[in-house]
């Protein structure tokens, strides 16, 4: 939890427009986890999140003088991070075959250090989902995408961006049922 | 067990994932920073990698450097060595007039001419007694050999500055004999040849020791003009009276250079 930093988002907008090091830095401890968070909804993984929020601020920083002021400065960043990790996904997407969804369904589960058993089990289903399926779950239902932006933004028509979509819900609801008749506790063994 | 509906499931993790913060690793900021380094200003890890070079040099080039005294104690040493080998070659050849008489002077002495030419060819002959013995036992040839005594004299003053005192010890041993005359001035010219020599020696030991310190040196200051571009280089040597010496080290940051 970094509510103790000193100084607002927006004042060291000033100091990272200007290159200043301390200013980035303080920026960054600022957002980091909260970025970081939403870098593990788009990633299978830490290592992955971490990927995506490395180039993330570093897009941050060098884009900074595009930042006009419309709307506030974190989300402005918070949308640098989406838009990393849907060019990581895409980028991705040439290299690698999407994994197959029975494949996710048997991978170990690796343990985060987060608050809230809930949260950290709902992370992990969403990040067992296939990529795309869980690039589209976050962007239209976290994010507030439209089909028709995802669309666009994924190169797919909209009627896949909607059954992907559907995909996703299914398996997630699949999943919670799952876990809330093996009672949590019982999951790992 | 009760179905979930679209909405409900989208609350769940709408409301779940709003406040999710996950602490990334240390790591993640030190990467960060490297990468608008590099963005920034692409020459910084380059001049990284240039001060990893440059230190790895310094550390040859100080290793060469504190192993270079011990060439140094061996050439101090040399001249030593020098007048060892003399006395070795002149020992030899002293064995064979030891043995014989040492009476043999007189008939020697008679020899009017032959004891001037021979005074004059002995350089070693710094024994002013010897002369009076000479003298003593052919008392007859005194004013004959008055001139030759000035001679010898005058010799005998110039040769000890330049001989050894102990190969003048060992000259009167080498009087005997008439072969040994020959052998005498041989022996003479031989250590003759090597008095001076010592010092020829040891300038070419000292020069042969500078060469091959210069050609590391030279190699170092080869190679690195070879990677490095610069006109101070990262370091450079530069041919001293004790060797090669490192007269320049730029590390970027840090730049020495000695005046030439």
């Amino acid at each position: 939890m970094n509510l103790d930093h000193t100084y607002t988002i927006d004042s060291l907008l000033e100091g990272c427009r200007k290159g200043d090091r301390k200013a980035q830095e303080a920026l960054y401890k600022t957002l980091a986890s909260r970025m970081m968070g939403v870098c593990m909804r788009y990633a299978k993984d830490t290592f992955e999140a971490e990927d995506v929020l490395q180039m993330g601020f570093v897009k941050v920083f060098q884009k900074i003088s595009e930042f006009r002021g419309e709307g506030s400065f974190e989300g402005w960043i918070r949308r640098i991070m989406v838009n990393t990790a849907i060019e990581s996904y895409r980028k991705n997407l040439r290299n690698l075959n999407v994994v197959d969804i029975d494949e996710v369904y048997d991978q170990p589960q690796s343990t985060f250090d987060m608050t809230g058993l809930e949260l950290k089990d709902l992370l992990k289903l969403v990040q067992q989902l296939s990529n795309g399926y869980r690039l589209v779950f976050n962007m239209y239902v976290i994010e507030g995408y439209s089909h028709k932006e995802i669309a666009g933004l994924l190169g797919i028509s909209e009627g896949a961006s909607k059954s992907q979509l559907s995909r996703a819900r299914t398996i997630l609801k699949e999943k919670i049922i799952k876990m809330e008749g093996l009672n949590y506790a019982s999951h790992i063994g | 067990m009760h179905p979930i509906s679209d909405k409900e499931l989208d609350k769940l993790f709408q409301q779940r994932f709003a406040d999710l913060e996950v602490e990334p690793s240390n790591e993640v900021w030190e990467k960060i920073s490297n990468k608008i380094d590099n963005k920034v200003s692409g020459k910084r890890s380059f001049s990284i990698f240039w001060m990893a070079a440059a230190s790895v040099i310094v550390v040859i080039s100080a290793g060469l450097w504190f192993t270079r005294p011990v060439e140094i104690v061996k050439l101090q040493r040399s001249p030593e060595i020098a007048q060892e080998k003399v006395e070795i070659l002149t020992s030899p050849i002293m064995k064979e007039p030891m043995t014989e008489p040492v009476q043999d002077k007189p008939v020697r002495a008679d020899l009017n001419p032959g004891l001037t030419e021979f005074a004059n060819e002995k350089p070693v002959n710094s024994d002013v007694k010897l002369v009076d013995e000479i003298l003593q036992i052919l008392p007859e040839l005194k004013p004959a050999a008055e001139q030759p005594q000035q001679v010898i004299a005058s010799t005998i003053v110039k040769k000890p500055i330049a001989t050894q005192p102990k190969q003048s010890v060992k000259v009167p041993e080498r009087y005997s004999g008439d072969q040994s005359l020959l052998d005498v001035t041989q022996t003479d010219l031989i250590a003759k040849a090597d008095i001076p020599d010592e010092q020829t020696i040891d300038e070419e030991r000292v020069s042969t020791g500078n060469k091959k310190i210069r050609s590391i040196g030279g190699l170092v200051n080869f190679v690195i003009s070879k990677v490095d571009k610069r006109d101070d280089k990262l370091i450079e040597f530069k041919d001293g009276a004790e060797g090669s010496e490192v007269s320049g080290i730029n590390l970027g940051l840090v730049k020495i250079k000695s005046k030439k």
